[in-house]
């Protein structure tokens, strides 16, 4: 799983149906301390999430097509939770 | 993107668009491919040369080959995933490992600065000047 923050929302009539009445976002993965690293990304939304939420994000399979309720489907990247806050120990 | 000094426990990850890297992403569609020896499972599904994207349109990376299941065309906008989740976009068993899956209409975006809490800044501690 990633940190990653909402950035976009796309919108498409024409898609696999197993991603009808599912929220895609546009994610920027993050640092922990909130840096972006990588590229931007889509994933299908099972939270609710929002442009501007901080979010827990499945980058496998099998676990982001059930997490989006739709097993057997091209699913790869799904949020998982909406990220309140990040603790870290100092180095 | 900020680069980290050797040692950091985060390192970049690669631009490469990798199996577990780049997934569910932006594309262009910038060329059709023909086959005519392939795998059956392949046979009738179009094959369209796509260039991934960043956020804002610009290219990444090199572009791919992927198969399309939903009916796209040539200089649209789409987006793809890869692995193999790929083949399920298809009855039957279809080899793929990088499938587009929907063709994109708009983007609601806010500028950058507008979306974060998080600061798109170099990170605290990395090294500007020496």
């Amino acid at each position: 799983m990633i940190l990653a923050q909402v950035v976009g929302e796309v919108v498409a009539t024409q898609k696999h149906p197993s991603h009808e009445r599912r929220k895609i976002l546009l994610v920027q993965p993050v640092d922990p301390d909130g840096s972006e690293r990588s590229d931007a990304v889509l994933a299908l939304d099972a939270v609710d999430a929002g442009i501007g939420d901080r979010v827990l994000v499945v980058q496998e399979g099998y676990s982001a097509m059930t997490a989006a309720g739709r097993p057997g489907s091209p699913i790869d990247m799904t949020i998982v939770g909406v990220v309140d806050a990040v603790e870290m120990t100092k180095e | 993107m900020p680069n980290k000094p050797a040692g950091a426990l985060w390192q970049p990850q690669p631009r490469r668009n990798r199996d577990g890297d780049a997934v569910m992403m932006l594309a262009h569609v910038i060329g059709n491919v023909v086959s005519t020896v392939k795998d059956p499972g392949l046979e009738g599904r179009k094959l369209l040369l796509i260039q991934p994207l960043t956020r804002d349109g610009q290219p990444r990376g090199k572009p791919l080959v992927g198969i399309d299941s939903i009916g796209a065309g040539f200089g649209e906008t789409v987006y793809w995933c890869r692995g193999k989740e790929a083949s399920l976009a298809f009855t039957g068993e279809v080899p793929s490992d990088c499938s587009i899956v929907g063709i994109v209409d708009t983007i609601t975006s806010p500028p950058a600065p507008a979306a974060a809490n998080a600061s798109p800044k170099p990170r605290a501690g990395s090294r500007r000047s020496k």
